[in-house]
């Protein structure tokens, strides 16, 4: 049950569209600038010149991705939408990969990169982080980084106050920009991508918009992080995804696939310990330490070693202060940064408070399981089923997301419950996703079915649907004459005739135009699992002049 | 997609005979309608209308009643908002007392009335109120000072089209709009979650509720509600329901069967059910297992009959006036305690019961508790944290999208059952914290259900009381309160012992009057 939306909006910097025509250059007024500036400043401004010099040798290696993407609608989901082309930024880091946003390739049917000599070609993405907001590129042309050197990563953190810059190709131009700021705050943060997930995050004053996404934040000769999303309600605040969680994801990927981070589960109840009475209570009055326990989700690998109310005073040896912060490369972060940072297999060690007595709990750190997220996924089509022209899908948070941008206060309050506090009903205590029916394609086998989109199903011929796969083995399974859904808080029924269902699927599907990679079970389509959908077409490349 | 979950999920949802469609009438407040001179038109400037009171009988029936509302501040229950006053329409009903709709008096201070061509004002107490059906009565504090004020008799129902005048008081003077009844169907009333038979009318001018429909001199309704441009009214026969036992202590309200039945349309449904299209009947959904009909009806059977009476696929019977209602009107000319036949059909086969009735009582998280304790919201303060019981007082604190707008899990405890049942004893939620050094690290906390203190259940706040100063826990000498909060939002745990100076602090602090109601109390 992780938090979820902030109350500040981010939000990802790759917009749709193409970008506006490059402003009139004055190159006169310009260079009088120059003049000017130089003159007055002296030392000053040959060190603030010096340190882009810097940042413009790297931009070589520093490219435009132009993302030409489809994205799903989980409304009616075995529609495909009209493309759309978005673009951010990507960049060279050795054996042939390009480091960029998830977000950047997401939905990407066609992508290319471009050189700052103009060359365009089609790259692959190769590994894509959803839950890092991370993503490798690799172009189709071997020989697209012959005369390029890669960018090489700063370990650890940047300090704070120092300078860095950001390079890119934000709205606002064709060219590269290289923006100026400095490192404002080291964090532990909402990833917007897929909106579940915190990791340790830096944030920068430089300008960061749409576009940069994907691009290098560097100092000196070395990256920093990579630019990915900004803060709409505050002036200049862009964050940056540091080196270390850019380094786990790198060695996650070692082995050639994405196992993504280890799994969580676990609440804290912060700042509680700050509390005399409750410090006195816990006998830890001379402390200013600990977070108490106060959920573990039943998928959690916490869960058979941890307990609620056990209080956590350290992790890994690190002390963990009542705000559930610790000493981090020299700044504070929330305490999970030590086994977020980790590969599932690998074991953190908590030192907690039980009972009266303080012991270590060595726990082994697995990956994330198949269960109900409050993440956005990114499935190449949406799974749906179809049966009797009712049509199911798991439900997820972009399904919420179809009620619009205020979809956590105008979706049905039941389906934002469950978002929310599945764990705690007992319905879906055994399931893995519960299953929504999405809409109802009118055919004479479903007139009489009154129920509203969003319902969830509980079960059908009286059998608790775990996910719509299972849901799926159970209608196929189904003998006698009618099949019975029931949903969920209403109590009410959809019933079908088994047989005139069966028979009407073809129709149905003819009908509406359900193709692809569709779940139709009935007499001639059954199972799924068909190849990924069409490409668009894309446009025809040009080379562009630099 | 997006409207017709709209329509599924508020609860005041129209059912009409004719139609399955559904609207949605959000509550609206009495409109307050300042009925100074000052405002009156300027070309004739008349006190009351003294012509009027001469001819029209009906001014010493209809009396104008003032209410002078005072909302507690949800947020910090020991304050009151500013003060609004109301002008209502007040009938008088065959007993004398003066009927007003019960919402009209949420949060009522001082009530009083005055009669048509006098300048006296009387003022009036609530002498009964059912929220459940949206009634009240009210009474002269001082019965022999009364003027001469003349009883409306009831009517009977008024059909389907039927022409009638809502009345009431604008400037002055008593109007009449013309009105007619377009449809009658069950809905929820503002103040409750029954079911209860309403008339939906067309007025030419909307008219203010708590307005009296009059037919051939007599009361036919009282309009309790206007939406958009429909009106809608209690029949007649609910008030006379109403008024029959309502000086009876052993008031015994209006009857609740504890069903919950769905229209049984679908021809696979029927087969299924082995209930054939000729029988009608509806799909009994839920049966409430503390209610009348608890270890006797099942889901899936099929409600057939009430009082021998036969339900179409809709649970609707033949009515000799109203054309076809629903079976839940049989229900509305019953009481808790009256018996009742019903007959199902079950794996094809017809059953009949007889069960015995109980009283309707909404869910307590959709009452109104002014209504049931005049002067006071109940609250408890315990080293800071403000507790209150979760009622629609406090989820219209969100406005009137309450249901989008409150916390999830709040609107869910409120949508679990409508009606009350043994299992649902109340909801507590802590609903701020006022900051003091004695909870400091929780002072964020903010509208969050709690679980258990100290172990035990908490439903309502003498469960809360009884939990602090019963069963503190004890650890080194020392008393604590523990606290724990609903989907594991974590606990709360503070010295329970020595809070006098504790309180007295944070009655300093916050402006409250120590006499409020912190536990333990301040001394």
């Amino acid at each position: 049950m992780s938090k979820v939306a902030t109350t500040t909006p981010v939000e990802r910097l790759a917009p749709s569209g193409s970008p506006k025509p490059p402003e009139r250059n004055h190159r006169r007024l310009w260079l009088a600038t120059l003049v000017v500036v130089l003159l007055a400043s002296g030392l000053g401004v040959w060190l603030k010149l010096r340190a882009p010099s810097d940042a413009l040798a790297l931009r070589q290696s520093v490219f435009k991705i132009r993302n030409y993407a489809q994205a799903p609608d989980f409304a009616s989901p075995w529609k495909v939408t009209a493309g759309m082309s978005s673009y951010g930024t990507g960049f060279y880091i050795g054996k042939n990969r390009i480091l960029t946003n998830a977000h950047v390739v997401t939905n990407g049917h066609f992508l290319t990169v471009q050189r700052a000599d103009g060359q365009n070609v089609a790259a692959k993405a190769v590994f894509i982080a959803h839950d890092a907001d991370l993503a490798i590129l690799t172009p189709e042309d071997p020989h697209f980084f012959d005369d390029l050197d890669p960018l090489a990563f700063a370990p650890g953190l940047p300090q704070l106050r120092s300078p860095v810059f950001t390079i890119g190709f934000p709205l606002g131009g064709e060219k590269v920009s290289i923006t100026e700021g400095v490192v404002s705050r080291v964090d532990y943060r909402l990833y917007v991508h897929d909106g579940a997930h915190r990791h340790l995050l830096v944030q920068v004053d430089s300008a960061i918009n749409p576009g940069n996404s994907g691009g290098p934040v560097v100092q000196g000769d070395r990256v920093v992080g990579v630019a990915f999303q900004a803060n709409l309600t505050a002036q200049r605040t862009g964050y940056v995804i540091p080196t270390p969680v850019i380094a786990r994801f790198l060695d996650d990927i070692a082995d050639g696939r994405y196992d993504g981070h280890p799994e969580d589960g676990l609440e804290v109840q912060e700042e509680a310990l700050a509390n005399p009475s409750t410090a006195e209570f816990y006998g830890l009055s001379q402390h200013h330490q600990g977070v108490i326990v106060k959920h573990l989700s039943r998928f959690s690998p916490f869960a058979g070693h941890l307990a609620r109310g056990d209080v956590l005073l350290a992790v890994d040896g690190h002390d963990i202060d009542t705000n559930g912060r610790v000493l981090f490369m020299g700044e504070r972060v929330d305490f999970k940064v030590y086994y977020d940072l980790r590969q599932p297999g690998e074991t953190v060690r908590f030192t907690i408070l039980r009972a009266g007595k303080t012991f270590d709990v060595p726990v082994k750190l697995v990956g994330q399981g198949d269960h109900y997220t409050q993440a956005r996924i990114y499935p190449d089509r949406p799974q749906y089923l179809v049966y009797g022209g009712l049509v199911f899908a798991p439900l997820t948070r972009n399904y919420l997301e179809t009620w619009g941008d205020d979809w956590y206060e105008y979706a049905p309050v039941q389906l934002r419950y469950l978002h929310r506090l599945w764990e705690f009903v007992p319905d879906f205590a055994a399931a893995t996703t519960p299953v929504a029916l999405v809409t109802r394609l009118p055919h004479s086998v479903n007139a009489y079915i009154d129920i509203p989109s969003g319902a969830i199903a509980r079960s059908v011929n009286g059998t608790p649907v775990r996910s719509l796969a299972h849901m799926r083995k159970l209608l196929s399974e189904a003998t006698g004459p009618y099949v019975v859904v029931e949903f969920w808080d209403s109590g009410r029924l959809a019933v079908l005739d088994r047989e005139a269902a069966l028979a009407a699927n073809d129709e149905i599907a003819t009908t509406y135009r359900i193709t692809g990679t569709s779940l139709v079970i009935g007499k001639s389509r059954d199972l799924f699992v068909g190849p990924p959908a069409p490409k668009v077409r894309p446009p025809a490349l040009k080379k562009e002049t630099p | 997609m997006k409207r017709a979950l709209w329509l599924l999920l508020l609860l005041a949802v129209w059912q009409g005979p004719a139609t399955a469609g559904a609207q949605s009438p959000p509550v609206s407040p009495t409109p307050s309608v300042n009925a100074s001179a000052l405002n009156a038109p300027a070309a004739l400037v008349f006190a009351d209308s003294i012509q009027q009171y001469e001819t029209d009988p009906l001014t010493t029936s209809v009396v104008r009643v003032y209410v002078s509302h005072q909302p507690f501040d949800v947020i910090s229950p020991w304050r009151k908002k500013g003060v609004e006053i109301n002008q209502i329409s007040g009938t008088v009903v065959p007993g004398g007392a003066i009927l007003v709709t019960a919402d009209s008096l949420v949060d009522a201070t001082y009530v009083e009335m005055s009669k048509a061509g006098e300048s006296a004002r009387y003022e009036l107490v609530t002498t009964f109120v059912d929220p459940e059906v949206n009634l009240a009565l009210l009474e002269p504090k001082a019965p022999l000072a009364l003027p001469h004020l003349t009883p409306l008799e009831l009517s009977g129902m008024l059909p389907f089209s039927a022409a009638c005048d809502a009345v009431g008081w604008q400037a002055g003077q008593l109007y009449r709009t013309h009105a007619r009844v377009v449809d009658i169907g069950m809905r929820h009333a503002p103040t409750s979650a029954y079911w209860v038979a309403t008339y939906r009318l067309d007025a030419s001018d909307m008219p203010h509720a708590s307005s009296p429909l009059v037919r051939h001199g007599r009361l036919a309704g009282l309009v309790d509600e206007t939406v958009d441009h429909a009106a809608y009214a209690i029949p007649a026969t609910i008030i006379r329901h109403f008024l029959h036992d309502s000086p009876d202590t052993k008031y015994r309200g209006f009857a609740a069967i504890g069903l919950t039945t769905e229209p049984l349309v679908s021809p696979e449904t029927r087969s299924l059910l082995k209930a054939p299209t000729s029988t009608g009947g509806v799909r009994v959904v839920k049966v409430n297992d503390q209610g009348p009909c608890a270890n006797l009806v099942r889901t899936n059977d099929v409600l057939l009959k009430v009082e021998g009476l036969n339900l179409d696929d809709h649970g609707r019977y033949r009515h000799p006036v109203w054309g076809r209602v629903s079976y839940q009107y049989l229900l509305n000319e019953r009481r808790g305690g009256d018996k009742i036949r019903l007959t199902v059909l079950r794996d094809g086969k017809p059953l009949t019961f007889t069960v015995t009735l109980s009283r309707f009582h909404s869910q307590r998280a959709l009452e109104r508790p002014p209504l049931r304790r005049p002067g006071a919201r109940p609250y408890l303060i315990f080293g800071g944290l403000v507790f209150q019981e979760l009622d629609r007082t406090y989820l219209e604190s969100w406005g009137r999208d309450w249901q989008d707008e409150a916390p999830v899990a709040l609107v869910m405890a409120a949508r679990r059952t409508a009606e009350k049942s043994a299992a649902d004893s109340g909801v507590i939620v802590l609903t701020r914290v006022l900051a003091d050094d004695f909870n400091q690290g929780y002072e964020n906390i903010t509208n969050q259900i709690v679980d258990q203190v100290n172990g035990r259940r908490i439903h309502t706040l003498e469960d809360l009381e009884a939990a602090l100063s019963q069963a503190p826990v004890k650890r080194a000498g020392k008393e604590y309160a523990v606290i724990s909060l609903a989907y594991d939002q974590g606990l709360i745990v503070l010295r329970s012992d020595g809070l006098g100076p504790v309180h007295r602090r944070i009655a300093a602090k916050y402006a409250i009057d120590a006499s409020e109601a912190f536990f333990p109390a301040v001394q």
